[in-house]
């Protein structure tokens, strides 16, 4: 099956050679599906070749029509010796044939609406399967009464058999070769990965067939109800652990199973009502099958989209630190090269001082390195996080901070207070970024009061000493943080404001983390928002460990 | 031709203020250096003559603030604002203010004599009394180059690259340049001598 499946561009010979094949192996199903036939008819209770013409037609389309349609006949001829143009033969061309041809050319044509097996696909094929069928029952049960195959008081009989048995071969095996031909084969790696769970799922699968059909095994009275829907429990748990693809191979097995070790026990009737159930057991299986691939494709899509979104995120704050890394790298690259110019126009001089041309290329030199050191502190802290500790005057840090945005807050009539406790220690941190989470605090807290229109907003940076560390709070009279956001304003991309990412604080949280410290909200409602972090710190010691 | 002319120059970094005088110097230009805002004021004598070459970002005032501060006091020097990292926002608000013009660092030194000359000799001017005063409302050397490079058809990354500057600071350019020719033409020929 699958070798034909795969080619899609067919030469003559080659056409002529998959025809035949295909011919072989509907006989052969044919054959096999002869149990419990009716009075020496086709029908019976199991239609396992109608999957085979149906699962080719929506493979090929009805180009092979002319092959699908036959086939039935030579079945009959060659299974049943029926005369070549008798009406046996050219009942089941026009009926089985046509119908299921057909059947198949139009689940062709629905599929293409649906790429990936879903429940609501499912629900059609399903719909469509069955309808099919049932005409088909109707149909074909007649011919064979008309033909003196059947007799005619027999007629819903063979309806109700033929109908349950094509549905059920159908169910069973058409949706194993289409699923298996959309590729579940994502699914192999894992399937490898959880063998263990497999085995373990095919072991119960087995005990409780074996448990179910017990009385084909003359382990107890034939009479005895067989509880047939402990079935659905190892498919059931199969089809929420693995999806469709396994869930088909399972139905695949036990409909096997049933059909080699338990139909030889059963009366036509009690066979009958097995083949019922299977089609009930198959529905379920595959419903929740497919449901279950359906999530996991969803939450790939959703994963690939986080994934998207983080490569976005790390986008925008690469955007953000280019500000930052610009101002701390420029200023030494401006000094360097001022310095190299001005060694040039000494050597231009015509009474060159050997020694301030000295001093200047020293000084040049001193100005590479301190970007150097830029460039390495960030490279370091973005390759592992690691960051680059040094003592740095919390006093200092916050003045510069509120420095870099005065321009901003003063344009904007905004009033910006600094306390500093006095005699401040000094704290073991990465003087660049905490000056990065200061600056993104305060231009939170800039637009928080720009936002609200208020005529004389208030941003106040209080920096005290706590026991273990030194704890920054910056604080501004915004209207404060939606309640549904307080919990979770250090995630990234949560957002009050309607342009930007809302990565701001998740990079001050890495950012303080990183240097050991702790962020949080202090408190946030209409009359504003206060955010504080701490840092350890910085004694002699802990210096020497960090370095 | 300015020999009592000075570079008063003010920027928290020890290195870039120190290798601006070096370099000025060398350039020919007396200057001045201060480490911050507070320090030039507390200096400040109003017959100072030459050019401020200021920095924006800094602890305590900054130079925006800086640049206020000495509108206030009817300081009639030109001020050049510098900034490490520029950002059209910061250069908007500068030139607004009055700023004489706005360079980032790490600064061309011929874009930097050409900008500080432009001012010197605008102060010159303006200290003569002579009408040249209004002469601010004239485009710049720099501003020329621009406005040239328009007209010539370049793109704004076409005429950066050509000028060494970054893009942002020639849409600067652009935008004062549009805004002095408008004034130009809504004066109309009051202010077409010169």
């Amino acid at each position: 099956m699958r070798s034909i499946e795969q080619q899609s561009e067919v030469s003559w010979p080659k056409a002529i050679w998959l025809s035949a094949l295909y011919v072989l192996l509907y006989v052969l199903l044919d054959a096999v599906s002869l149990i419990h036939a009716l009075q020496h008819t086709e029908i019976s209770p199991w239609g396992p070749n109608i999957a085979l013409m149906i699962a080719v037609v929506m493979r090929y389309g009805a180009r092979v029509a002319p092959v699908t349609i036959l086939a039935p006949g030579i079945s009959e001829i060659v299974l049943r010796n029926a005369a070549p143009l008798g009406l046996a033969a050219i009942g089941a061309v026009v009926c089985l044939g046509c119908t299921y041809t057909a059947c198949g050319v139009l689940l062709r044509r629905l599929q293409r609406n649906y790429p990936q097996p879903t429940t609501q696909w499912f629900a059609v094929l399903l719909a469509v399967i069955v309808s099919s069928a049932l005409l088909n029952a109707m149909l074909y049960s007649a011919v064979l009464i008309y033909n003196g195959d059947l007799s005619a008081g027999s007629y819903l009989t063979a309806v109700r058999i033929d109908w349950v048995g094509d549905v059920n071969g159908i169910i069973i095996l058409l949706p194993l070769v289409l699923i298996l031909s959309v590729g579940e084969a994502g699914k192999l790696s894992e399937i490898r990965a959880h063998i263990g769970l497999l085995v373990l799922q095919a072991a119960v699968l087995g005990c409780v067939f074996l448990i179910t059909f017990r009385n084909a095994w003359g382990m107890s009275d034939p009479a005895d109800q067989t509880p047939f829907y402990l079935l659905f429990l190892p498919i059931i748990w199969i089809a929420l652990r693995w999806g469709a693809g396994v869930t088909a191979v399972a139905l695949a097995a036990l409909q096997i199973g049933i059909v080699a070790f338990v139909a030889k026990h059963n009366t036509p009737e009690s066979f009958l009502a097995i083949q019922v159930l299977m089609v009930l057991l198959a529905g379920t299986g595959w419903f929740m099958g497919i449901s279950e691939s359906e999530n996991s494709r969803i939450n790939a899509l959703m994963h690939s989209k986080d994934g998207e979104l983080s490569s976005l995120n790390a986008r925008m704050a690469v955007s953000e630190l280019t500000a930052v890394i610009g101002h701390e790298l420029n200023n030494p690259f401006a000094a360097l090269v001022n310095y190299l110019r001005s060694a040039s126009l000494m050597l231009d001089l015509p009474n060159f001082d050997r020694a301030s041309l000295q001093s200047a290329l020293d000084k040049a030199q001193g100005e590479a390195a301190r970007s150097v050191n830029v460039v390495r502190n960030l490279r370091e802290f973005f390759r592992s996080g690691v960051v680059r500790r040094q003592s740095v005057d919390p006093r200092e840090l916050a003045e510069e901070a509120l420095a870099a945005m005065q321009i901003k807050f003063r344009s904007a009539g905004m009033a910006a207070d600094l306390q500093v406790e006095v005699d401040l220690p000094l704290i073991a941190a990465d003087h660049l970024q905490l000056s990065m989470v200061l600056q993104n605090l305060l231009a939170n807290a800039y637009d928080a009061v720009c936002g609200s229109d208020q005529r004389h907003g208030r941003i106040a940076v209080v920096v005290t000493r706590r026991a273990n560390d030194v704890m920054f709070s910056v604080e501004d009279s915004g209207p404060g943080i939606p309640e549904r956001l307080r919990d979770q304003i250090f995630r990234p991309v949560t957002s009050t404001k309607s342009a930007g990412m809302g990565l701001g604080l998740a990079i001050c949280r890495s950012l303080v983390e990183a240097n050991e410290g702790r962020i949080w909200l202090v408190r946030s409602d209409v009359s504003g928002t206060c955010i504080a972090f701490s840092i350890p710190l910085g004694t002699r010691e802990v210096n020497e460990v960090k370095a | 031709m300015n020999s009592d002319a000075t570079i008063f120059i003010v920027d928290d970094d020890m290195a870039v203020r120190d290798s601006l005088g070096l370099l000025l110097g060398l350039k020919g230009f007396r200057t001045q250096i201060f480490a911050n805002a507070e320090n030039l004021l507390k200096a400040y004598n109003p017959k100072w003559f030459g050019c401020m070459l200021v920095d924006v970002r800094m602890p305590g005032m900054s130079g925006l603030e800086l640049h206020a501060e000495l509108c206030r006091r009817a300081c009639d020097l030109p001020v050049v604002i510098m900034t490490a990292y520029g950002d059209v926002a910061t250069a908007r608000i500068a030139l607004k203010a009055g700023a004489a013009d706005f360079l980032e660092k790490p600064i061309d030194d011929a874009v930097l004599i050409d900008v500080l000359q432009s001012a010197i000799d605008a102060h010159a001017a303006l200290r003569r009394g002579s009408s040249a005063g209004k002469g601010t409302q004239h485009l710049t050397t720099r501003e020329q180059q621009v406005s040239d490079l328009v007209t010539a058809g370049n793109t704004v990354k076409q005429i950066a690259a050509q000028l060494g500057i970054s893009p942002r600071t020639v849409e600067v350019y652009k935008s004062r340049m549009v805004q002095k020719l408008r004034v130009q033409d809504g004066v109309g020929g009051s202010s077409s001598d010169a």
